[in-house]
């Protein structure tokens, strides 16, 4: 049976918004809703990157993976992606469009820093999430949409995992290494259908975003979906395990 | 007894095959144990008259045959003055209850715009409701201050809170602190924004509701049962407050 993967929830506490997620909270969560293994991600906070993953690295265990968090444009980030796999374990990192506003994306052309960091994490093959939810945004607006696009095309080999809908759900029609996870819907079954229809279960992932919503209502839009059986293994976890090699067995 | 403030019927429902029948309709409240429902037609009926005529003929039709369980919203467009007529011939039969704008189809809701909109409900004594998108500012609540604040006894419930993907909420609640008669609907909401906002501005300003059929009923009402509220504001949040905008007591 394939284990069911949390493709994004978060832990610590978010000055930004004000949300907080211990450990222990989201383990129980996790067990009222089913969930046997969840990605998590420090709460991104810009100027913050390094103490963030070093907080989230004591954290991890149980179930619970690690996706760091990577600024491109800082100096030290190449060093830092290097970190999250040799001294962390972690199986991806994140960028944060809305703490640390990567105007590349909106632009499409990366400067030397930014491009230096994309380099190493496509040398090191660690699969990015692109959190591309701009602050006044709910969807990938149509200039984040290019600068994916435009990293999709420079990175071929190097699956990006994108956090809304629309436009990224078009984007997987041309770029096989696209992704879509659900962090930012609102638990529609009609939605999560229809995506599983246009991009296939293959390219599509179960995220929560706990503690912005609990991952029980998210996964009961999952189980509630008019997909085959197969597809709702496949988004509820066999789809991300295949693309960040996360571990088979609890 | 709960009450689900927002909900679709008719024949035409973006993404779905088929036609979203009121029997359908109420065996999805059944399995939820939801006594009462919202029901309007799809916004997209707004852009041809024979679409929203027929639209609101289902919705009539669907009241008229489940007074017990259904309770009509008319959709109305402050630049389509047949759709206010329409309005109030549903109002008198007693087939609506409250209005609905969708800003989003390109109009400010002004006070000057919305008047006629405005006085209608205030001679019904019925609630505006208003789709909410935090991505539009003619659909944000702090476009709806002004209005509300020169219609002070007429009720504006904002619907999916908003918003449907936002995440801190605090246009919400400097709309709702700035305009008393300012109230949400949960649809589509993420939990943690509903409880948020239960917290800032009252349960009495918050109704739960699920947007169906894109959105799941059961799913919905999980995301008010996940909050752990006082039995008082979850029988606010889940009936109290629609059966008092509503007036559906008083109409029953």
């Amino acid at each position: 049976m394939t284990l069911v993967v949390d493709a994004h929830v978060h832990l610590g506490v978010d000055p930004a918004h004000g949300f907080r997620q211990e450990r222990s909270e989201l383990l129980e969560r996790m067990g009222q809703a089913g969930i046997d293994v969840a990605i998590a991600t420090g709460f991104p906070r810009p100027n913050r990157m390094l103490a963030v993953n070093e907080e989230l690295a004591g954290l991890l265990g149980d179930g619970i993976l690690g996706a760091g968090l990577i600024a491109p444009g800082a100096p030290e980030a190449p060093a830092e992606v290097d970190r999250l796999i040799d001294d962390y374990g972690m199986y991806a990192a994140v960028i944060d469009v809305e703490s640390t506003f990567e105007y590349y994306l909106v632009h499409g052309a990366a400067n030397s820093r930014v491009t230096a960091t994309m380099d190493r994490l496509a040398e090191r093959k660690l699969p990015v999430f692109i959190h591309a939810h701009h602050p006044l945004q709910r969807f990938l607006t149509a200039d984040a949409a290019l600068g994916v696009d435009a990293l999709a095309r420079r990175y071929p080999d190097l699956p990006i995992v994108v956090n809304t809908r629309m436009p990224s759900i078009a984007l997987t029609f041309s770029h096989p290494n696209v992704y879509v996870e659900s962090s930012l819907d609102t638990a529609s079954p009609v939605d999560l259908a229809h995506y599983c229809s246009l991009a296939g279960a293959r390219r599509f992932f179960f995220a929560s975003n706990a503690p912005v919503e609990h991952p029980k209502i998210k996964k009961m839009a999952f189980e509630r979906a008019a997909v085959s059986e197969e597809e709702r293994a496949l988004m509820l976890g066999g789809s991300v395990i295949d693309v960040l090699n996360l571990p088979r067995g609890q | 007894m709960l009450i689900d403030a927002h909900n679709h019927l008719g024949p035409r429902m973006p993404f779905l095959s088929t036609f979203r029948q009121a029997d359908e309709l109420l065996n999805t409240m059944d399995k939820a144990g939801v006594e009462k429902a919202l029901v309007q037609q799809h916004v997209s009926d707004l852009g041809y008259m024979e679409a929203l005529v027929e639209g609101l003929e289902y919705i009539s039709q669907a009241v008229g045959e489940h007074p017990d369980r259904l309770f009509g919203c008319a959709l109305v467009h402050p630049l389509v003055e047949d759709s206010l007529v329409l309005a109030k011939k549903a109002l008198d039969a007693g087939a609506a209850n409250s209005l609905k704008i969708w800003p989003g189809a390109d109009y400010q809701p002004t006070p000057e715009r919305m008047r006629a909109i405005m006085e209608i409900a205030r001679e019904y004594g019925v609630p505006v409701r208003v789709h909410g998108d935090i991505d539009d500012p003619r659909s944000s609540p702090l476009a709806l201050v002004a209005l509300c604040n020169a219609y002070p006894d007429v009720n504006v419930i904002l619907a999916h809170l908003p918003g449907e993907y936002t995440l801190d909420g605090l246009a919400t609640v400097a709309a709702g602190l700035a305009a008393p008669n300012l109230h949400f609907d949960t649809s589509t909401c993420h939990s943690s924004m509903i409880g948020r906002a239960i917290v800032e501005l009252g349960a009495d300003r918050i109704l739960w509701g699920s947007d169906s059929p894109w959105w799941d009923i059961e799913i919905e009402l999980e995301k008010i049962r996940v909050l752990s509220l006082s039995p008082k504001d979850f029988a606010l949040v889940t009936g109290g407050n629609a059966l008092r905008l509503f007036r559906l007591e008083r109409s029953r």
